[in-house]
């Protein structure tokens, strides 16, 4: 499995409705009202925000290679072929992009400087070079540790039980386990370096990586759900997002509960009228019990629905075309909610 | 206390290394003081120690921020916890707290660019200061080989006429570099301690090849027959890539660095060659800061560097503790016209300098205009500087003097690989000192090296070590 992998399946998704553009956006967690809602609609929820570092001429790079292998055909958009469908293979990613939004990282960090700290310190080593040089993670795991009442040898035990416990029971493959493993420094013992890893199981840097944080989003959801874990529970705080709206989209969220219009809260925060209706779309997709009554019917509804169905297709153009009485912002929200109970 | 009582009790060691007392005794009586010691020789205790002998904060400005970071640190490593370093990369709320509780500190580290901040220099300037240091001096000189037009700025910080002295650290620096030192911080009196730049323990040699190919060829045979551990300098990212990979298939443990690796990776790097699990490292330049391994035998050039300084800055990582090092440059045809593009792409050209005057004049932003115009960032900021100073005519000469001491030192390395005469006393020269060869192990222009010493020995085979598995893994790093 690859990188080529997760860009075919998403691309797949959004069965030639978006360009590549959007895609880069998914991958890079924008946190604009287009790509938020596309994430939504094609439901690549758990592809959002997978690598914030992704680089324009790395993902430029990967679509021309995947181009002149016949894998998919760019023209505006984004199609994949034939070839590319069987090539994108039936394995299930488990990610949840959607959650953890690049933040997995830092429990990563936090984890690796922890175990560092209490493997020299149970070894009665005092000095070591942080293998952690960012100031907010050395904080972090300076106060964890302020925190603790017992001593640094059962700390240490007491934090490979949890490790142990994780790893055996959150579904990870025994690739990941190494991985994960291997990503830890200790007393007289140096994490693998991902080129090292490489060598030893022959895959691709790439894949290891992701790999990894799958492995990550894994543990996070596991750790979550189980109250015996307390260091780790402790470890990853923070690294799940709390709010899924945006700043902004919050503050008119505040507005629109003080029973403002769209228009009202346009003007009161000196915004466009368009920029508002992405705010909507964005409350829409991420709060339950969202009063969409207030701007659509449900036999609107019913009948958009009709059409997504007949002509297979989300675009809101056609979509536009067929029910020239609807506003975009009101298609938008019809495809957000998703089809009605009835 | 005596000097010698705090040397042992704080830092362990039962002697000073030569110089490091001359500069501190004069400091604690109050004077200017200009440390030009080569790197690796104990600078830092030069303003570490006598921290530890009066009253009031030790004020550290330190150019980059990584080097900051690392002597930062390295105090903490001895327990000294009343350390903090200001930068550009701490958020508003960390900058406030480290700002709020300054007088707390007994060390504090500031970048050029903070100390020019209005607010954070009367912070500083209200606290009792024991005395200045200003790290990597050298950088204030257009002359130096690494000058960093923020650190001009210090000129401000200085001129006052009641201030505490001030402490000037360079690895390396000419007379003219030591002038722009001394008139830049004001001065005043300057004791000025030179240790030689000579390291009697690496011998010197230049190769010189046809082309790239036979380059690599004979790495890869050096690395073979010869010991580690050591470091190869490349030209770019790419080349370390690539070259590190091909080390690697002949079995001897080898890794990459450079400034395009993600933080973690570069970490893991670092302490597995300190540790020993990694022989070599194909390193851009980015490689050597905060690298604490005295044990380095070999430092192999595959590029020319572009000044006698970066040269020699980068061989003096090998041999820091005293054992025999040596130190590899290989060299062909083609590697002048390389360095020369590198070096002039940071360099604004006069037609350059004048649509970027143009575009700012016409109130362009400055980093749009530096786009438009085809700067570098160093470019860009250079001009930035020098605009603020003087006008555009102005602006060019002084350009074009930069430029030519750019040709100079390159030059230089020119005449240091064409050399027929001994390299130690050639690289030295250029530094304003005098020696005589060696009369063993010198330089492969004097024709008597030894390298037996080097040859690695058969029993040496690389073992491979299994990896652990995942449990055993977590139980051997956590009990």
């Amino acid at each position: 499995m690859s990188f080529d992998s997760i860009l075919l399946t998403i691309f797949q998704r959004l069965h030639g409705e978006r360009s590549a553009q959007g895609v880069y956006h998914i991958l890079r967690g924008k946190r604009s009202g287009q790509t938020l809602q596309d994430v939504e609609y094609y439901q690549v929820k758990s592809y959002y925000a997978l690598l914030p570092q992704l680089t324009a001429g790395e993902f430029q790079q990967a679509l021309e290679r995947m181009q002149a292998d016949g894998l998919i055909y760019i023209n505006e958009l984004v199609y994949v072929t034939a070839k590319g469908q069987m090539a994108t293979g039936s394995e299930m990613w488990r990610f949840n992009g959607w959650n953890y939004r690049g933040r997995e990282r830092e429990f990563a960090r936090r984890l690796a400087l922890l175990v560092q700290t209490l493997s020299n310190l149970r070894s009665s080593e005092t000095t070591f070079m942080p293998i952690q040089k960012e100031l907010p993670t050395q904080q972090f795991v300076k106060g964890f540790l302020r925190n603790q009442s017992s001593s640094m040898i059962s700390l240490s035990t007491s934090l490979r039980k949890e490790l142990e416990h994780v790893l055996t029971n959150s579904s990870l493959t025994d690739l990941q386990r190494m991985i994960v493993s291997s990503r830890l420094t200790g007393y007289r013992l140096t994490a693998s370096t991902w080129e090292q890893m490489t060598d030893r199981v022959n895959l691709p840097v790439k894949t290891l990586q992701l790999y990894y944080i799958e492995a990550l989003h894994i543990m996070l959801d596991f750790i979550q759900q189980r109250p015996n874990l307390p260091l780790l529970t402790e470890l990853a705080a923070g690294c799940k997002v709390d709010t899924y709206l945006t700043q902004s989209a919050e503050r008119t969220r505040k507005l629109f509960e003080r029973g403002y219009s769209v228009e009202q809260i346009a003007s009161l925060r000196n915004l466009k009228l368009s920029t508002i209706e992405d705010h909507f779309i964005e409350m829409a997709s991420n709060m339950d019990g969202f009063p969409y009554k207030d701007f659509i019917t449900e036999e609107q509804i019913d009948v958009v629905w009709r059409h997504v169905e007949q002509l297979q297709t989300k675009r809101l153009r056609l979509l536009k075309q067929q029910c020239p009485e609807l506003s975009y912002f009101q298609l938008r929200l019809i495809i957000m909610i998703g089809r009605s109970e009835s | 206390m005596e000097l010698q009582d705090v040397l042992r009790q704080k830092f362990g060691y039962e002697s000073f290394r030569p110089g490091q007392q001359e500069v501190i005794t004069e400091l604690l009586a109050g004077r200017d003081t200009v440390a030009i010691f080569p790197t690796g020789t104990g600078k830092s205790l030069c303003y570490q120690l006598p921290a530890y002998m009066v009253d009031g904060a030790v004020i550290i400005i330190s150019p980059l921020v990584a080097l900051m970071e690392d002597q930062v640190a390295n105090l903490r490593k001895h327990k000294e916890k009343r350390v903090v370093a200001i930068n550009s990369f701490l958020s508003r709320q960390e900058k406030e707290l480290a700002l709020s509780t300054l007088a707390h500190y007994k060390f504090i580290f500031l970048s050029p660019e903070m100390v020019m901040q209005q607010h954070v220099r009367q912070l500083v300037q209200q606290l009792p200061i024991a005395f200045f240091v200003v790290d990597e001096a050298h950088c204030i000189s257009e002359w130096g080989f690494d000058f960093r037009p923020d650190y001009l700025r210090l000129k401000e910080l200085f001129s006052v006429l009641e201030r505490a002295p001030v402490l000037a650290l360079t690895a390396t620096a000419n007379e003219k570099v030591v002038e722009d030192i001394t008139t830049y911080l004001h001065m005043r009196k300057p004791h000025i301690e030179r240790q030689s730049i000579d390291r009697p323990n690496i011998s010197y040699r230049v190769m010189h090849m046809d082309n790239e190919w036979v380059k690599t060829e004979w790495i890869i045979q050096r690395l073979a027959t010869t010991i580690g551990p050591g470091v190869i300098y490349v030209a770019s990212r790419k080349r370390a890539d690539e070259l590190a990979a091909m080390i690697r298939e002949t079995g001897i443990p080898t890794a990459s660095y450079h400034g395009g690796k993600e933080q973690d990776e570069r970490s893991i790097i670092q302490q597995q060659f300190v540790q020993g699990e990694l022989e070599w490292i194909c390193a851009t330049n980015a490689f050597g800061m905060g690298i604490h391994k005295d044990d380095i035998r070999q430092v192999i050039h595959e590029h020319l560097p572009a000044t006698p300084s970066a040269y020699i800055q980068e061989v003096g990582r090998a041999g820091r503790d005293g054992e025999k090092a040596a130190a590899t440059l290989l060299y062909s045809k083609r590697d002048i016209q390389k360095v020369k593009f590198i070096v002039y792409e940071d360099l604004p050209d006069e037609q350059q300098t004048l649509y970027y005057h143009s575009l700012l004049q016409s109130e362009t932003k400055s980093q749009l205009a530096a786009e438009q115009a085809g700067l570098s960032e160093v470019a860009s900021r250079l001009l930035d500087y020098y605009l603020e100073q003087s006008d555009v005519e102005n602006v060019i000469r002084q350009i074009h003097q930069i430029y030519q001491v750019k040709e100079k030192q390159i030059a230089e390395m020119e005449c240091y690989v064409k050399s027929d005469s001994c390299l130690r006393e050639k690289l030295v020269q250029f530094f304003g000192e005098n020696t005589s060869p060696a009369e063993a192990d010198c330089c492969s222009n004097c024709q008597n090296l030894d390298d037996d010493w080097l040859i690695k020995s058969e029993t040496s085979t690389e073992q491979v070590v299994e990896a652990l598995q995942w449990r055993e893994r977590l139980h051997q790093l956590l009990g």
